[in-house]
């Protein structure tokens, strides 16, 4: 078998979703009026999306391009136009190949002149090509020639040639734009553009061909012609200076949407001297990625992710038709079994001569200083603590046990006495869980901490399996779910089983496919321009801290992956590297943010995406924040404050193992019921 | 996580993507368990577990690439290069092309080997990638004939006496002792019949050792291969490229030793592969036994051993 | 134009070169390999430079003594050009030979596209094989942190407008992260790889793979279980190869009108990158095409061990 053909989750090519499941996505959530509830393609002003890697942003774009139009206007596309107001023209800056106008012993001054011609003779082909495939569709005549005419009257020269048809006009248009090319590709050798003439002034072609069109052609009189100008992050900085500018003088029957990366937009000048544009004067921002998260959405999510899974599994048509429901979908797929707080784990040792109580004695022995000072003297009272904790067949109660016992210790309490008062709450609760709340709370809170390090303590793997661990991973990420499920179904048939037909996928497999999944996604921040290592780097620092917390003996926050900070006291590098790490979805940022306890003030917080997590073994669910204040935020983030991290680490450390020497810096932050999926 | 652990989940992912990027997905993880079950230590089976994650494996796609390549810059290369030499390094192509057809006209192709070994079936593969007729292939009795139909007439002619180039084609050149038969035994004759032959021996893959052995001592006029195996892929070499920075616990020192141990049980004559050549390689239709037998052994004898990557031919002894 | 007709040749390791052609002018890039220093050693020139490239982080310490040229700029045009400007020779009458091994691949595109528009007629060009890669499938060619994706200057295409039958050709080498940069940058496009095969050692065809393995989710499915072959060391095979590609493509293409936009991209070995240089020049310029890179920062110096064969190109241009 090749597994790979066979698989219903490959990847078929790096834009791996047809439209019409993004579409599916928008439009059939609950609640939701879809890709028109966000962004109106009829409003004049002009609008920039923005969206990190994953966002949607592109898809929401393509939506409104004239290539979609005519998909969802099948049977006529110019009354669709009519009908739908306006045409989208659809631009990926990409196609543009900017990167050469720059440099090359060319001042840069006359880049700055070029550029704008370039872009204009650019869109006026874009708009002319896709004007003439619609026409194409047209019964009615019209006079091409009066078009062509007041088309060239956008010229501020006359051109040589005197096209008569919409055909020999784009055709023309096309020589001049060779013409240019051939001026930028040689200017390296020729160490000039003189050659070179500016026949249009900035923004006549750009703004006069909608204006010709919409005069002169009926089902166009009363649309707008919207620009969805996307990827403006390939754009060097003076080129953007342009594009703000079109913004700025939009005029009808015009208008213009951007697409950009989070921490793409380099500026918001104007080619007018110290005139900025600004949000809600000159334009409006849609934040697609705090739309994305949103609570409304994760139920709907869930069912999408599923469908979306399904729908691939009969797509490949080599797997079984049988699976047709949701909770089918789930059976394939081994679940770990829920685990009670006093239940026996298989292969987890527990009582005097466990892993739990062993690491516990050894903290006991190796710091006895600490030791005497909280009341414990004799290695009878150390025997005596042990055996008061030790629950033999109950690992998960035993390891809050001595949680708790921690705890108390951290508090330099008098450690027998703390046993005995916690040995009797964990009998008690043995006898009737209810009768101890707060121990319940504890166990509940830390469940799944605990039980992580009680995997760690005997050689087993971190477990991530079952779909409704897959959903949480891929958290509001499509994309993300697709291949934790393709990772999942490789292992799964590299280990001999046979997914989706008749057994299970196991659990092994399905962790090795996550971790996998996870690698490659971290993998990912070093692709991710040339603050890559950066990012990567300060991501390892946060998970690192992360995962110190988790396998602690004291964590003092559960289920650990989220930190807030007031970023305006952080340096300006920790602020861009964390917007960075934003912008490539390394970092989620939840929009609620966090309220600060002694101020009205709301911090900003940051979930690591949960795709990250198994690769450093950390929890999916989110629930305990962190507060990081700026020296620390510096030190993970800013590589000019790196020096400071190692004794922030220490003191992470420290402040959550035995002996627990008191950290100021990094309060404990307990968190009740907070963001949740 | 140990050393042991982290190298045997990192050897897992490694063989798993060797598997589906490169052996076909022919290798499941469960028969690499199997396979490790034959060695009794957990020790035994991480040195193993590497070893195999350094094997070469060669598969359909690639063997005709080879065979492409044959033609292309061994065969085609050197005549092309000749006529261009002869007309002043013309880039003409109809002169060159003109010339090139006439040359291929006056060519035969043969397999080296038993009929039923890989060296004549992969002719079939060498005449469907390169597009050539089948005229052109002949098997090597009908290289030469006799004069005269008579029985008693004991002169021998070559059959094509047109034919300037016999290019003999093989999968593996191992020792170079069949080469050197072949040189004994045919291209010897040829030459006396015809000294301006030109007869060529052309593998996909060689031993150094043996190549160098080939050419020196045959009188084949051009003897080489697409790949060569020097002493850096014998695995347990001194300057074995296997071992450059093995993880931990691997070594070459104990994996030589599992090796060897089991080797001697399975072929006491050769317990690290023919002649110890100590390779690590195999293709789709075979496993070469110049590779450690314990990849491929598969002989129901008195010792039991399920391979990795089967060996087909029996005949070792 | 038939590439497959030009000249290729080994050179001896150990004899000498004597009786070879002596060339008017010997360019290396200078960088730590055993390869590239007793090619240098070996040349058989009246003027021999090392060509210094600000990638490499060299210290002033660390350079030869003598023939050194340090190449100023920051594009690989100004390099080059800064070199050629320095010597100033009538470059049609030249005599010239480079040795590609150390050379950084966009200044190797540009230098030889300088040379063909200043109508050199013939270049010879070394290449030296390594023995292996210091850590197999593990060895780092750069610091992995891309700075920006564009055009090599000097192979910018005249691009068109319609992007659906856009294609990516990626010459795929060990550095999967270049490679998942790239096609990520051009992901609306078709992909195929091109993987060095036969390849230098029979080790590195298999380390090749599991590396592009790596980057199996940006190239796609086809990309990854399709690749197009051309040997590692033959720079004339691999631009018929691109040319006989992008013939079958073009026909099959869902377009009448073929190929929207080509793009091209060298991550393999030098003399691949050679191939690619050489298809451009011959049949795509003025196109709708480019050769587009992944520009980083720092390059790693010492990527290999030892000398397994050494490679003599001619390269005809008229």
């Amino acid at each position: 078998m090749d597994n790979s053909t066979r698989n219903p989750f490959t990847i078929v090519k790096a834009n791996d979703f047809t439209d019409q499941e993004i579409l599916d996505y928008w439009v059939d959530i609950p609640g939701d009026s879809g890709f028109h509830h966000l962004v109106d393609p009829l409003t004049p002003m002009p609008m920039i999306i923005m969206g990190g890697k994953g966002s949607g942003k592109t898809h929401l774009m393509r939506y409104f391009s004239y290539p979609l139009q005519k998909v969802k206007h099948p049977e006529n596309i110019l009354k669709g136009i009519e009908k739908d107001k306006f045409i989208g023209i659809y631009l990926k800056c990409g196609g543009l190949n900017s990167g050469r106008f720059t440099e090359k012993n060319i001042d840069e001054e006359i880049w700055k002149n070029f550029f704008p011609y370039y872009f204009d003779i650019w869109m006026a082909q874009l708009i002319l090509d896709t004007v003439i495939e619609a026409l194409s569709y047209n019964d009615n005549s019209i006079d091409e020639e009066k078009i062509c005419t007041e088309i060239l009257d956008c010229f501020d020269d006359t051109l040589s040639e005197s096209p008569k048809t919409l055909l020999e006009l784009s055709s023309t248009i096309k020589q001049i734009q060779k013409q240019l090319d051939m001026a930028v590709n040689n200017c390296i050798f020729t160490r000039s553009l003189d050659g070179v003439q500016i026949l249009a002034t900035p923004g006549k072609l750009f703004y006069g061909i909608p204006r010709v069109l919409s005069k002169n052609i009926k089902e166009f009189n009363d649309i707008l012609f919207v620009y969805l100008i996307d990827e403006l992050e390939n754009l060097h900085e003076y080129q953007q200076v342009y594009i703000q500018s079109l913004m700025r003088d939009i005029k009808l029957p015009c208008s213009i949407k951007i697409g950009v990366r989070t921490y793409g937009m380099k500026t918001y000048k104007t080619m007018a001297d110290n005139e900025e544009n600004r949000e809600g004067s000159e334009f409006s921002i849609l934040r697609l990625d705090k739309k994305l998260r949103e609570k409304n959405r994760a139920t709907n999510y869930k069912q999408f992710a599923v469908d979306l899974g399904l729908s691939r599994l009969r797509e490949s048509g080599k797997i079984s038709d049988k699976i047709t429901s949701q909770s089918e979908f789930f059976d394939y797929f081994e679940e770990e079994k829920t685990i009670n707080e006093l239940d026996n784990i298989p292969e987890i040792s527990s009582g005097i001569s466990g892993k739990t109580i062993a690491k516990l004695k050894s903290a006991l022995n190796k710091h006895e200083q600490s030791n005497i000072k909280n009341g414990v003297s004799k290695p009878s009272q150390t025997t005596e603590i042990i055996n008061l904790l030790s629950f033999e067949g109950m690992p998960l109660l035993e390891k809050a046990a001595t949680y708790s016992f921690y705890k108390e210790w951290s508090k330099s309490k008098k450690l027998l006495e703390s046993a005995i008062s916690i040995n009797t709450i964990c009998n008690n609760f043995i006898a009737d869980k209810d009768s101890q709340p707060q121990f319940k709370e504890l166990i509940s809170k830390f469940k799944s901490d605990l039980l992580a390090q009680l995997r760690k303590d005997n050689a087993k793997k971190d477990s991530y399996a079952g779909i409704e661990t897959l959903i949480k991973i891929s958290k509001g990420f499509p994309r993300s779910f697709l291949t934790l499920l393709k990772h999942i179904y490789q292992y799964s048939a590299f280990n001999g089983e046979t997914p989706f037909h008749s057994k299970k996928i196991s659990i092994k497999s399905q962790i090795e496919g996550v971790k996998q999944s996870s690698l490659w996604y971290f993998e990912d921040t070093r692709i991710a321009g040339k603050d890559g290592a950066q990012i990567k780097s300060s991501i390892e620092k946060l998970a690192e801290l992360y995962r110190i917390n988790r396998y602690s003996d004291k964590p003092s926050e559960c289920s650990l992956t989220t930190f807030s900070g007031d970023l305006t006291k952080a340096s300006k590098e920790t602020q861009r590297i964390i917007g960075l790490a934003s912008d490539w979805s390394m970092l989620l940022v939840d929009p609620d943010g966090r309220k600060d306890k002694n101020s009205s003030r709301v911090d900003s917080k940051f979930i690591l995406n949960p795709m990250l997590s198994p690769h450093w073994g950390l929890p999916i669910s989110v629930r305990g924040v962190i507060n990081f204040n700026e020296k620390t935020l510096n030190a993970i983030f800013d590589p000019a404050h790196e020096s400071d991290y190692k004794s922030i680490k220490s003191e992470f450390e420290n402040s959550r193992n035995a002996p627990f020497n008191k950290s100021l810096d990094v309060p404990t932050d307990f968190i009740q019921g907070a963001f949740k999926l | 996580m140990d050393d042991f652990e982290k190298t045997y989940d990192e050897l897992k992912i490694k063989i798993k993507n060797l598997s589906e990027y490169i052996w076909q997905n022919r290798i499941i993880w469960t028969d690499v368990e199997v396979w490790l079950n034959n060695f009794e230590t957990n020790d035994e089976k991480i040195q193993m577990l590497f070893l195999l994650s350094q094997f070469m494996y060669f598969g359909d796609k690639e063997l005709r690439e080879l065979l492409k390549a044959i033609y292309r810059d061994k065969y085609k290369y050197k005549i092309i290069s000749d006529i261009r030499i002869r007309n002043d390094s013309t880039l003409d192509f109809n002169t060159i092309t003109g010339e090139f057809d006439k040359e291929l006209a006056r060519t035969k192709f043969l397999g080296v080997g038993n009929p039923s070994e890989s060296g004549t079936h992969l002719l079939y593969f060498f005449r469907q990638e390169n597009k050539l007729a089948k005229s052109l292939f002949i098997n090597t009795h009908e290289i030469t004939a006799r004069e005269s139909k008579d029985s008693t007439d004991k002169k021998i002619i070559l059959r094509n006496p047109e034919i300037k180039h016999y290019i003999f084609i093989d999968d593996l050149c191992g020792s170079g002792n069949q080469v050197l038969d072949y040189s004994r035994d045919i291209v010897e004759e040829i030459k006396r019949l015809k000294p301006d032959a030109v007869v060529s021996y052309y593998a996909l893959f060689a031993m150094s050792s043996g190549i160098q052995k080939a050419k020196r001592f045959s009188k084949f006029d051009h003897v080489e291969a697409i790949y060569e195996f020097d002493s850096s892929f014998s695995c347990f070499s001194s300057k074995s490229r296997h071992f450059k920075k093995p993880p931990s616990p691997v070594t070459l020192e104990k994996a030589k030793e599992v090796a060897l141990k089991y080797g001697n049980r399975l072929w006491p004559g050769f317990p690290l592969g023919y002649n110890n050549c100590q390779l690590l390689v195999g293709f789709q239709h075979n496993t070469p036994d110049n590779t450690l037998p314990i990849i491929w052994f598969d002989e129901d004898q008195s010792e039991r051993w399920t391979p990795i990557f089967k060996r087909y031919n029996k005949n070792y002894n | 134009m038939e590439y497959s007709f030009f000249y290729k040749t080994e050179l001896p390791i150990i004899d000498s070169w004597d009786h070879h052609d002596r060339y008017d002018l010997f360019l290396s890039a200078f960088n730590s390999s055993e390869r590239v220093n007793s090619v240098y050693l070996k040349a058989n020139s009246i003027d021999k430079y090392w060509l210094i490239f600000p990638e490499y982080h060299y210290l002033e310490n660390e350079l030869p003594n003598e023939n050194t040229f340090c190449c100023q700029g920051s594009s690989e045009g100004d390099q080059i050009l800064s070199f050629f400007n320095h010597i100033n020779l009538d470059l049609e009458n030249t005599k010239i030979c480079i040795d590609i091994t150390g050379f950084m691949r966009p200044q190797l595109a540009f230098i030889i596209k300088f040379l063909y528009i200043n109508k050199i007629k013939k270049l010879d060009l070394i290449y030296s094989e390594p023995e292996h890669y210091s850590s197999k499938e593990k060895t780092e060619f750069s610091d992995g942190n891309v700075l920006e994706i564009r055009q090599i200057i000097g192979f910018e295409g005249t691009h068109t407008q319609t992007t659906t039958d856009d294609l990516l050709i990626i010459g795929s080498g060990y550095d999967h992260n270049l490679i998942k940069s790239v096609c990520n940058d051009k992901e609306h496009a078709k992909i195929k790889q091109l993987i060095g095969f036969p390849s230098l050692r029979p080790d590195m065809y298999q380390e090749n793979l599991l590396k592009t393995g790596l980057a199996s989710d940006a190239l796609g499915n086809d990309a990854v279980k399709n690749p197009i072959f051309a040997p590692a060391n033959d720079p004339f095979i691999t631009a018929s190869v691109l040319r006989d590609t992008i013939i079958e493509l073009n026909k099959k293409s869902s377009s009448a009108e073929g190929i929207s936009n080509l793009y091209l991209c060298p991550l393999s070995t030098k003399p691949q990158t050679v191939g690619f240089v050489l298809y451009y020049l011959k049949e795509l310029q003025g196109m709708p095409a480019s050769i587009i890179y992944p520009f980083f920062t720092k390059y790693e110096r010492e990527t290999s061990k030892g000398i397994n064969k050494i490679w003599l190109y001619t390269v005809e241009f008229s």
